[in-house]
């Protein structure tokens, strides 16, 4: 946790965008709220283009732990909006990405449940960090 | 409807060992639950090679999800989220690192 879910239509990217894409949302992720590169899931599904929402080539769910500022969220909306778009070759408003808070003690990773953000440091002390 | 969603890697010993791993699933919802074993839903997402990476690098991971009772106490949460790390320990050799679990509250989102 994080978990970006990123659906994607058909046969529109390659393996080296959804690459890129995995990197700069562990990029954007840490840079926003200072959260472990080791906590960051990028995963991608294809779908039917009519399955996207209207208008989106490309579209984001990022779960990821309660307690970060509306201004982290918007960060992260926005700079991954671009990236994507850029990425795509595509504008931004044919992406779109969201984030949905999830309470941190509502996951397991490591063996341990996931430390309230700001408190990683001591979690990934006691416990070692997952890769 | 008990209902998980595992998301799981193509090729990798989970995908594997889904039978198992279902089993598994089941019979740790009717113990902690009270499920009914055959009324459990398992929705299954397997990731081919290229579609999931962890911390930027292509991902071994597993992570399940399961929809649990609205306000679950923390210690029968952490319980059953063990229970489904020790499940996935054993029926596929993974690290503790490779398996992460969410108790959501609710009906799943995803």
């Amino acid at each position: 946790m994080p978990l970006y879910r990123c659906a994607v239509a058909e046969g529109l990217t390659t393996e080296a965008q959804r690459a890129r894409i995995a990197k700069e949302i562990v990029r954007i992720h840490c840079g926003a709220t200072g959260a472990p590169a080791s906590f960051v899931h990028a995963f991608f599904s294809e779908i039917p283009p009519d399955a996207l929402p209207a208008g989106k080539v490309a579209f984001v769910l990022g779960t990821i732990r309660s307690g970060r500022s509306d201004d982290q969220k918007a960060r992260i909306v926005s700079e991954l909006t671009h990236v994507l778009a850029e990425v795509l070759g595509r504008g931004p408003d044919d992406v779109g990405v969201v984030t949905a808070d999830v309470p941190s003690k509502w996951n397991m990773e490591g063996g341990e449940l996931l430390p309230e953000p700001g408190e990683e440091a001591e979690w990934l002390a006691r416990h070692g960090a997952p890769r | 409807m008990p209902h998980y969603a595992c998301m799981i890697q193509e090729g990798q010993m989970a995908h594997r060992k889904q039978e198992d791993l279902a089993r598994g699933l089941r019979r740790i919802g009717q113990e902690t639950f009270g499920d009914d074993p055959v009324e459990t839903e398992i929705a299954w997402v397997v990731l081919k090679q290229g579609y999931a990476w962890t911390a930027g690098e292509p991902s071994t991971s597993s992570i399940v999800v399961r929809s649990v009772p609205v306000g679950l106490p923390l210690p029968e949460r952490e319980a059953f989220m063990r229970r489904v790390c020790d499940l996935w320990e054993q029926e596929t050799g993974c690290s503790i690192q490779e398996i992460v679990v969410t108790a959501w509250d609710g009906p799943l989102p995803l």
